[in-house]
């Protein structure tokens, strides 16, 4: 984004070559400023028409702005003064304990870290928390072993005071109060603690001493925390004199000190002592990083989708501007007839047109924040007030961000102003005084000629570089420039109508086309922009010329003799104005296509939910996590059947063995590392997730699963490594089949090739072999769980069961279908935020409609006299008007809906054939197509009213 | 529609009715003012007047004194302030706007000085509105309008729009135009005003040709008085009355 200042200034600079160059000779800048003086009604109209681009630039940067801040204001609450991590990492991704002497050296060198302000000892582990006076429980609590003297931040007390936990008990805690939500624990409340130390299985009890808020150090990882004295929780570990974690605060506070991280990992790193390894890792800089890229992604659908509507807006702003030239056609042509030069025009109308573009995007920048406001509040109701760790989303922007719109707003609107003003003051004096029209032009000029070579020349090119570099943008672009080229240049020697009817459906099969060079694979989103502008451009192609037609059938399917001719004068004159009536029918298409278009992928989406459902589950209801892997899984689920005497799991339960590991995309570990998971797959299973990709030289999936374990180099992966270019990623990294990953390190590089992905994304990794886990890295106890609950048997509830049972292994279930269902409701909110913000683009469409009837009656009042002389009652000239506007407003509905619809089919098969059957979502089409129309109607109503209540002696009298 | 019992000019009273049934036109104590809020402008003034079926009549005088104000009240495109018009005997007061804009359908046709063609329908289209409007079959309206168009010599002209068309030839698809539902009058305000003397010449005899065929009534206001010395009777107004009501010598 260019500087504050830089637009700012361009926007001055040109306001101030405007002003000179009009002002120059007086008149046109005076002629400029009274017109626009003239008709306030009209000038709030038009403001209201040209106010759309700029808001819906300026809502996207608002919305950009909050997004951002939310995710860092989120980051800053959970990480508070802590910016890196000091840790040493063991391959099943617990966290190593090392001497607290490590510390004590860092401790030492300060002097050496200047971007250090503050180093603090913890001992931090997973646990579950029982509290026997409420019989609740947390099995993902972290418990974290601080010592008050130098842990960094502070608690905050229920009444806001600060403490930094100095006097606490030997068996004291203090826990926040997310954990005390969870478990209603109070002040004084023996708690239990369940924890997986490095020796072993510990259980001991501390006292809750105090309940602290969720802020400063209590909001650790915006989690369940419990706190105790680092020594007790030494002790109780059996770990005296050991720490696992060094908290890492730098210079800058709490929100600049991250911008430090590299600095400060350069310092630290050679202070540290080797062996072990020790990992530094930036944990706010790279929470912020991954949070931004996440949200960073749906900000710019908002900005890329704003984008229809912005075409949409300089389409009515050219629109508006060439009717308001049209009004004053006369005028002009006794202007020029008097002396005034072309460019005297030209000035008058950039004159008044920077009066236009400076109130509307003033106005635009403040509705910008209106409407990012309720988009926003929209996002709020979707992921409820808990989102971003209870922050929210809070509106925030910047001052760049109201003067980028704000300026944005106003350069584009007045470049559209300065084309639209170019092309008006081109007028022939008597024509213009005498107000005849245009001719009608049979054949194409030679300067039409010589645009339509270059046309399709470009075209051409374009087509060649799309097969050179296999350009998906240019694949759909190329051959529409060519076809569109040839036919300007052939429109000499045929028929236009033939000419452009054929150029229209070529451009429209084209780009739907299923036997396009490349496929769309890589597609993203700019490419379904592209397509959807070249879509509705052949459509509205098609429609214009052939408007003959549509004429022909409206009056033969119109039975009533007193409509017909009704009819046929109001869709006679939209279709003799081709310009006005396509620029409108493209805006009002251009939204109705995007509204359509992600109805139909949000219907998509909802109906391929079962399939969805039944490749995440592979057949089971609940998904389980063990904190502590279980050694002897068998033995531990009988003994809990014994036990509780559950009949709620159908046997045979599966689980998984896991480790954390690192893996790079190259032997010698250059480039990024990603952290990943191996998942031990035991030799007795055959999982039976559906494949959505397999190494052609496995007949079947059992095929593949025999090889992963027949074969330590070979893997399974999960569909997060194919990457989603519709929406936000979950996954760490992408790959294919045939991808080689390596692990270890750069001297003794270990391989593992991708022979099939699945398309479960609930538990992410490379699926490989147990056997081969428990050789390589000892790991062997299981840590991930599948259960399928019996019929009838309350899923969650279930899974809470296996949860209280094994609350020493701190395990959490999930059950699978209700995060399925939670996951889909966030979608479908998400996809009803972006049609709502796509359909802002509509009052484009409808401002664009009551600027032409405004214009119609106003400029067909004579012959709207002449009708009421020859027998057309009140009723049939308000009918012709209203179904002149309805004529466009449905044609722009129904060619954008079909459009929509059809690039919808497209990406059907491309993406969901294989899920679910393909879904019109009539309803939701039929009432935004409704919504549209009706505010096209309520738009234009009142003046198609004036209009046939004019008596016609005085209709007959007037002139503009 | 029922013809009613009319007072005849000069009548003391409406107690001795007189009938009138030759007359097509009958205008009593015509008034027309317009009020502007700060003006009022008195464009007719109790005026009467009385046309013949089959006349052909030309309203003039100088600009401003209520011809086009006259012809407009008479036809009912506009509303009068006080008095009474009745047309082929039906009292206009009596009648809705809808009735009215229907009687006007039935039995007016309308020439005026902008043509006042739709530019978007072509000239064929245009002469069958008026038979589309009153509810004709469109085969039939077509045909007529085509019977229509050849009367005034434009047959092959039939499908070109008006701009395609020189004045005389819009002209002349309007006044196929106003013919086409074989009205009972014809109102003519101004139709040579935008034509030269040789189109306006041939302009006014086609119009004299079809009364003579048709035997239709016109009402031709003009203020060219070669136009009005070829109407059998001309109007002479001045200040929103009738000053005299002479047949010119060339008729």
């Amino acid at each position: 984004m260019a500087d504050v200042p830089t637009l700012l200034i361009v926007v001055g600079v040109v306001c101030l070559v405007i002003l000179t160059w009009a002002g120059r000779k007086r008149f046109p800048l005076r002629i400029g400023a009274g017109n626009f003086f003239r008709r306030k009604t009209q000038v709030a109209i038009v403001v209201a028409g040209l106010l759309i681009g700029t808001a819906i630039i300026s809502s996207s940067f608002i919305i950009q702005t909050t997004f951002d801040y939310t995710v860092r204001s989120a980051v800053f609450r959970a990480l508070d003064a802590v910016d890196e991590i000091v840790f040493v990492a063991s391959p099943d991704g617990s966290r190593v304990p090392f001497s607290e002497q490590v510390w004590t050296n860092l401790q030492a060198n300060l002097t050496n870290m200047p971007n250090v302000v503050g180093l603090a000892p913890r001992f931090q582990l997973g646990g579950a928390v029982v509290d026997p006076s409420t019989r609740l429980f947390d099995p993902t609590t972290t418990l974290i072993g601080f010592d008050p003297a130098h842990d960094l931040g502070r608690f905050f007390r229920a009444d806001g005071s600060a403490w930094d936990g100095s006097g606490l008990g030997a068996s004291e805690a203090v826990i926040n109060g997310k954990l005390a939500t969870g478990i209603e624990a109070k002040a004084g409340d023996t708690l239990i603690l369940n924890i997986g130390g490095p020796r072993g299985f510990v259980r001991f009890n501390v006292t809750v001493r105090e309940i602290v808020q969720d802020v400063g150090r209590g909001a650790w990882n915006d989690g369940e925390n419990l706190f105790l004295p680092l020594s007790s929780f030494q002790a109780a570990l059996g770990e005296s004199g050991q720490i696992n974690t060094i908290t890492v605060a730098n210079v800058g506070g709490v929100t600049q000190g991250y911008l430090r991280s590299d600095d400060v990992v350069r310092e630290m790193a050679p202070l540290l002592p080797s062996p072990p390894t020790f990992t530094i890792a930036k944990a706010k800089a790279d929470s912020i990083d991954g949070a931004s890229r996440n949200i960073d992604q749906l900000s710019q659908v908002f900005v890329l989708l704003g984008f229809f509507t912005v075409i949409a807006g300089i389409l009515l702003i050219i629109n508006i501007f060439v009717m308001l030239a049209e009004e004053r056609k006369g005028e002009m042509g006794v202007a020029r007839a008097l002396g005034m030069r072309r460019t005297n025009l030209f000035q008058s109308f950039v004159s008044e047109g920077l009066l236009y573009a400076l109130l509307a995007s003033l106005v635009g920048t403040f509705v910008g924040l209106l409407v990012a406001a309720v988009i926003l509040w929209g996002f709020s109701q979707v992921f409820g007030a808990g989102s971003f760790g209870g922050t929210g989303f809070i509106l925030s922007w910047t001052d760049s961000d109201l003067i980028n719109g704000f300026a944005i707003g106003f350069l584009i609107t007045m470049a559209t102003i300065a084309i639209a003003s170019w092309r008006v003051s081109k007028l022939n004096i008597v024509r213009a005084i005498r107000d005849i029209p245009e001719p009608v032009q049979r054949r194409s000029t030679r300067r039409q000629v010589a645009l339509g070579a270059a046309i399709a020349i470009l075209g051409g090119l374009g087509l060649a570089f799309a097969l050179a570099r296999q350009s998906l943008l240019l694949q759909d672009l190329g051959p529409t420039g060519l076809a569109f080229g040839l036919a300007v240049l052939t429109m000499r020697v045929v028929p236009p109508r033939a000419v452009f009817t054929a150029a229209g459906l070529f451009i429209v099969g084209w780009v739907l086309s299923p036997w396009k060079f490349f496929g769309l694979a890589n597609a993203d989103i700019t490419l379904f922009i592209a397509a959807g502008l070249l879509l509705v451009f052949g459509g509205l192609l098609v429609v214009l010329f052939n408007s003959d037609s549509i004429l022909a059938l409206a009056t033969r399917l119109v039975r009533r003799r007193t409509w017909l001719p009704v009819v046929r004068t109001a869709i006679a004159y939209p279709m003799n104005k081709k310009f006005r009536t396509g620029a409108t029918l493209a805006s009002i298409a251009l939204v109705m296509f995007t509204i359509a278009t992600m109805s139909g992928i949000q219907a998509e989406v909802s109906s391929s939910i079962a399939k969805t459902s039944e490749r995440e589950s592979g057949g089971f209801n609940l998904i389980g996590a063990s904190g502590i892997p279980i050694s002897n899984w068998s033995a531990a689920f009988a003994a809990y059947q014994n036990d509780t005497k559950s009949t709620n799991i159908s046997e045979p339960t599966r689980w998984l063995s896991q480790g954390r590991i690192q893996v790079a995309a190259t032997s010698n570990f250059a480039g990024r590392l990603y952290n990943t998971t191996f998942l031990g797959v035991p030799s007795d299973w055959t999982p039976g997730f559906e494949f959505q990709a397999l190494d052609a030289s496995y007949p079947n999936a059992a095929a593949a699963w025999a090889a992963v374990q027949a074969n330590p180099g070979l893997a399974i992966v999960d569909g997060s490594v194919i990457p989603n270019n519709f929406g936000p990623n979950f996954g760490t990294f992408s790959a294919s089949v045939g991808d080689t990953f390596y692990y270890g390190n750069a001297s003794t590089p270990r391989s593992v090739r991708i022979i099939g992905i699945l398309y479960e994304q609930f538990v992410q990794g490379f699926w490989v072999s147990a056997d081969f886990l428990k050789q390589r890295f000892s790991i062997e106890g299981a840590s991930t769980f599948y259960f399928a609950v019996r019929p009838g048997v309350d899923v969650t509830k279930a899974g809470h069961d296996l949860e209280r049972y094994f609350v020493a292994y701190q395990l959490i279930t999930i059950n699978i279908q209700e995060v399925i269902n939670q996951i889909l409701e966030a979608t479908m909110g998400v996809f009803n935020l972006l049609e709502a913000y796509l359909a802002l683009g509509l009052i484009v469409g409808i401002a664009g409609l009551g600027v032409i009837t405004m214009r119609n009656v106003v400029e067909r009042r004579q012959e709207t006299g002449a009708l009421r002389a020859l027998g057309f009652r009140k009723s049939m000239v308000l009918r012709s008007f209203l179904i002149e506007l309805s004529f466009i407003a449905l044609t722009g509905i129904a060619l954008g809906v079909a459009l929509g619809v059809a690039l919808s089919y497209d990406l059907y098969l491309r993406f969901f054939a294989n899920q679910a059957a393909f879904v019109i979502p009539w309803d939701r089409l039929l009432l935004l197509g409704g919504i549209a129309f009706l505010g096209a109607v309520l738009a234009t109503a009142s003046p198609a009213i004036r209009a046939s209540r004019m008596p016609p002696a005085e209709a007959l009298r007037s002139f503009e | 529609m029922a013809t009613e019992s009319i007072t005849a000019p000069g009548s003391a009273s409406a107690a001795k009715p007189e009938r009138v049934e030759d007359r097509i036109v009958v205008a009593r104590r015509l008034v027309k003012t317009y009020d502007s809020g700060e003006l009022e402008v008195h464009a007719l003034r109790g005026l009467d007047l009385d046309i013949k079926k089959g006349e052909m009549v030309a309203v003039m005088g100088p600009s401003g004194c209520g011809k086009t104000t006259l012809l407009n009240c008479l036809s009912g495109i506009d509303d009068f302030s006080s008095g009474e018009v009745w047309i082929a005997g039906q009292r206009l007061s009596t009648l809705s706007d809808n009735a009215k804009t229907d009687f006007r359908a039935m039995k007016m046709g309308f020439i005026f000085q902008n043509y006042n063609l739709l530019p978007v329908l072509r000239s064929v289209e245009n002469v069958e509105l008026p038979l589309l409007v009153r509810g004709d079959d469109p085969k039939g309206a077509r045909r007529r309008a085509r019977e229509a168009l050849a009367a005034v010599g434009l047959d092959n002209e039939a499908t070109k729009k008006p701009a395609e068309l020189s004045g005389g030839q819009q002209q002349r698809v309007a006044i196929a135009r106003a013919l086409v539902n074989e009205p009972d009058i014809v109102f003519a305000d101004e139709p040579t005003g935008n034509l030269d003397s040789e189109t306006s010449h041939e302009v006014v005899e086609l119009m004299k040709r079809l009364h003579q065929e048709k035997g239709l009534t016109f009402i031709v206001v003009t203020h060219d008085s070669a136009v009005g010395n070829q109407m059998q009777r001309v109007i002479l107004m001045r200040n929103g009355t009738i000053l005299k009501s002479f047949r010119p010598t060339a008729a």
